[in-house]
């Protein structure tokens, strides 16, 4: 099971529309997907159609393993399940920190979930924090929309350099445009020419469309109500390149 | 989540009023209707079927077909694929994905064949909560059999599936109970594959290469060996099709063992059959068995080659290719050969003739020794002396002993693994079972020791051939020489375990037990000298 998280510390960059879209791909190809909607706010559980509200609350979920499988929802899609958000999610950073090993946490969590899925999403909530630093441990990659904006460059070395201060740079990093406008001069610069220290920066990226912001009223991953749009053809291709990042070998 | 909740619908029962009921009585909403093909698979030999479960494509259209495997009676799938294009033949055809891992233990080399196909038109309904989620799904089907000739003029099935929402299970009943106490729909009694196959007149299992013989114990010899021979036959003509298609190497491989084993019973039930047929038969049966030789070799090297290749150091790797590419030239080559050989004159006279031989009542009384003897006498007969040829030639082998000991102790083991399998109804099964489970952990030993001395030698020739055609590098000599190494390495690890395999085969338990079934008969033959 591959571990991708959705996550950006800033908020409101498409870190949810990432999870729900990119999720709802690869269950299409055929693989066994979980979005784990980590977000208090219940965004991809909204998408979903699925109630936040779970029983017990994340407290009960971090200390009986097992019942991590019974909480999970079936989508309305194919290989497609969610874990809901809880509002109680708020909890979960005081839960972490009861425990002695706290970066962690999360490993035991989800360890029944390796035998059945081939990929779990996380869709984060904009924050750095102890549940992100947890995040980080468990992930393969991170993906971390970007919004071609010079304040957002700065956020996302901010992440670069925490990532190597707290030697979390087993967790392979891959930003990429979000949002992208081209009809702003400014956009267009950054994603023709990134700065030197994002190397990383993926080719693919998303650019800023009405069909994206629909997914709230559609209450559905985009590819299935504007499949022919360019933003779909964007999503495609990032999942491509996601994909062939994860099948790398790293150094 | 292990789900099975389908129902019949009658054929009175008109669909579109069937869906208006529902939507009287609960919030759903008509999804899709498709027309799509369904075909079910299973290998040659029925490996899903046997290990208890479906797999199932529905196909769209030409390009996209979805692939599920699923227990049978169960309509929740275990796993499924998306494919493209192709059908599915062979593991490699499917995504690297969950349903891979799962049937590769299964299905290994085996090629994936459609059993059954069927037209299909799909009204799926989506049962609904207040926020319009899907809660669970009703698949109404109705399937039309595709005949024998592929026009889709058969039976038809018609059929009501429920299929369950994780986390919303609950739903799911709800809507299973809604059709069974108000619509009044009745259970399917079984699986739609079974029911499928049973209308195409076509029975799960009906391939086995098992010798899987009732035989009466007190009946004549002759009589019980031609039902032997009759079988092995029968497995013969059951895999000429495949092989002549090329579809998988265990068409072949089930051919060979078919005609190794009807040599061995030839051999083996002496003075049964009169003496020029026999010979005959066995000098016909040799040269069948010599001309299919090569052509299942290749298969073999071909299969070891994802072994080979772990065997050779990582670097060396990429260098096997050429190795890879002369295999598959070659195996194509002496598949057209065998072809021709299935062709022939001499193979089509030698099936006639035997057939012709095999059909022939046996007289009742015969001039031969054996021909009217009780046939367990003679199994028993046969069996205790060839453990007893076992058991003189293993516990004579040491250290020094050259290969061709064991390679006799090999051809032994192997003539007294076919006796006691033909023999196997006449005997306690659990006995049996025992036995063959003994010999097998020893015939599995020295196999190893002859096919990696066999396979070595062989490397190293193609190693050569391919080597004066020019076509490699020096890496590829490498490689391959770091292959033989390997392999002279294992063989001589086979080697040095033969002692303890062999000890175990020949411990007093098993001795006993080889006593206690088959001595009793023998007793008093004259061959009988050694206890
Ligand atoms: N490519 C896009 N084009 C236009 N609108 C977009 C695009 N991506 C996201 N949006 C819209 O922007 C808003 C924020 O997007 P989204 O929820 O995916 O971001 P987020 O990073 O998860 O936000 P939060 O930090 O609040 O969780 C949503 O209303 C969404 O519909
Ligand atoms: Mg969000």
């Amino acid at each position: 099971m591959k571990v991708l998280a959705s996550y950006n510390i800033k908020g409101g960059v498409g870190k949810t529309s990432t999870a729900v879209n990119l999720g709802y791909l690869a269950a299409r190809e055929g693989a066994r997907v979980l979005v784990w909607d980590l977000d208090p706010q219940g965004a991809a559980s909204f998408y979903f159609r699925v109630k936040p509200k779970i029983k017990g609350g994340s407290k009960r979920l971090l200390r009986r393993k097992r019942e991590i499988l019974d909480t999970i929802k079936g989508t309305d899609y194919r290989n497609l399940d969610l874990l809901p958000a809880d509002f109680s999610n708020r909890n979960l950073e005081l839960v972490l920190d009861h425990g002695n090993k706290r970066r962690r946490g999360l490993r035991k969590i989800i360890k029944p979930l390796r035998d059945h899925y081939d990929f779990l999403i996380i869709d984060c909530a904009p924050s750095i924090s102890l549940v992100s630093e947890n995040v980080f441990d468990i992930s393969d990659a991170l993906l971390v929309p970007t919004i071609p904006t010079t304040l957002s460059l700065r956020t996302l070395s901010t992440l670069i350099d925490f990532r190597v201060k707290h030697g979390l740079s087993d967790v392979q990093l891959l930003p990429f445009f979000s949002m992208v406008d081209r009809r702003k001069n400014l956009h267009r610069l950054i994603v023709e020419r990134p700065p030197k220290k994002l190397s990383m920066m993926l080719d693919s990226y998303i650019p800023f469309a009405s069909e994206v912001e629909k997914m709230g009223v559609r209450r559905a991953p985009l590819a299935t109500y504007a499949g022919h749009s360019r933003a779909a053809a964007a999503f495609e291709q990032l999942w491509d390149e996601v994909k062939s990042n994860l099948e790398k070998p790293r150094d | 989540m292990s789900w099975n909740c389908q129902f019949d619908i009658p054929g009175e029962i008109n669909l579109r009023a069937l869906i208006r009921n529902l939507q009287e009585l609960v919030p759903c909403s008509v999804e899709s209707e498709n027309s799509l093909s369904r075909t079910f698979y299973d290998t040659y030999d029925w490996r899903l079927y046997a290990s208890g479960r479906v797999m199932e494509e529905l196909r769209i259209n030409k390009n996209t077909a979805t692939t599920y495997l699923r227990p049978l009676n169960r309509t929740t799938a275990q796993a499924c694929a998306t494919t493209t294009g192709q059908p599915i033949r062979f593991l490699c055809d499917l995504p690297q994905h969950d349903m891979r891992d799962r049937l590769a233990p299964i299905i290994e080399m085996r090629a994936l064949l459609p059993v059954a196909r069927m037209r299909c038109r799909v009204t799926s309904l989506r049962l609904l909560d207040k926020i319009e989620k899907t809660v669970a799904y009703l698949d109404l089907e109705e399937n039309r059999l595709a005949s024998a000739s592929g026009r889709h003029r058969g039976d038809i099935i018609r059929r009501a599936s429920v299929v369950p929402v994780k986390g919303y299970v609950a739903d799911a009943r709800r809507l299973a109970r809604l059709l069974s106490e108000n619509m009044g729909l009745e259970r399917a009694g079984s699986d739609m594959l079974i029911t499928a196959l049973a209308a195409i007149g076509r029975k799960p299992g009906d391939y086995s290469s098992k010798v899987d013989v009732q035989l009466d114990p007190h009946a004549h010899a002759d009589v019980a060996g031609k039902v032997v021979l009759r079988r092995l036959l029968e497995i013969m003509q059951a895999n000429e099709n495949g092989i002549r298609q090329n579809i998988d190497s265990e068409f072949l491989h089930d051919f060979r063992v078919a005609v190794r084993r009807t040599r061995s019973a030839l051999g083996q039930f002496k003075r049964v059959f009169p003496e020029r047929a026999v010979n005959r038969y066995l000098r016909d049966f040799q040269w069948l068995q010599q001309d299919t030789g090569p052509a299942r070799d290749m298969d073999v090297y071909l299969l070891n080659f994802a072994t080979y290749q772990s065997l050779v150091e990582p670097s060396l790797r990429p260098a096997l290719a050429p190795l890879q590419k002369f295999l598959r030239q070659n195996r194509d080559t002496q598949y057209r050969r065998l072809t021709r050989a299935l062709d022939s004159v001499r193979y089509n006279k030698l099936i006639t003739d035997w057939q012709a031989f095999l059909d022939k009542p046996s007289p009742g009384t015969s001039t031969l020794k054996n021909a009217t003897r009780p046939v367990v006498d003679v199994a028993s007969e046969r069996i205790w002396r060839l453990f007893r040829r076992a058991i003189k030639t293993g516990g004579a082998i040491s250290d020094d002993s050259p290969a061709q000991e064991l390679h006799e102790l090999r051809k032994t083991c192997k003539k007294l693994r076919y006796m006691v399998e033909f023999s196997q109804s006449m005997y306690p099964q659990g006995d049996i079972k025992k036995l063959v489970a003994a010999l097998k952990q020893l015939q599995n030993n020295l196999g190893d020791f002859n096919d990696y001395q066999v396979q070595s030698d062989v490397l190293q020739q193609f190693s050569e051939k391919i080597h004066a055609r020019g076509t490699d590098g020096p890496q590829t000599l490498m490689a391959i020489g770091n292959l033989v190494a390997a392999l002279r390495h294992k063989r001589e690890s086979a080697r040095e375990a033969f002692y303890s395999h062999y000890r175990k085969f020949a411990r007093p338990r098993v001795a006993a037990r080889f006593q206690r079934l088959f001595r009793h008969a023998a007793n008093g033959s004259r061959d009988d000298n050694m206890q």
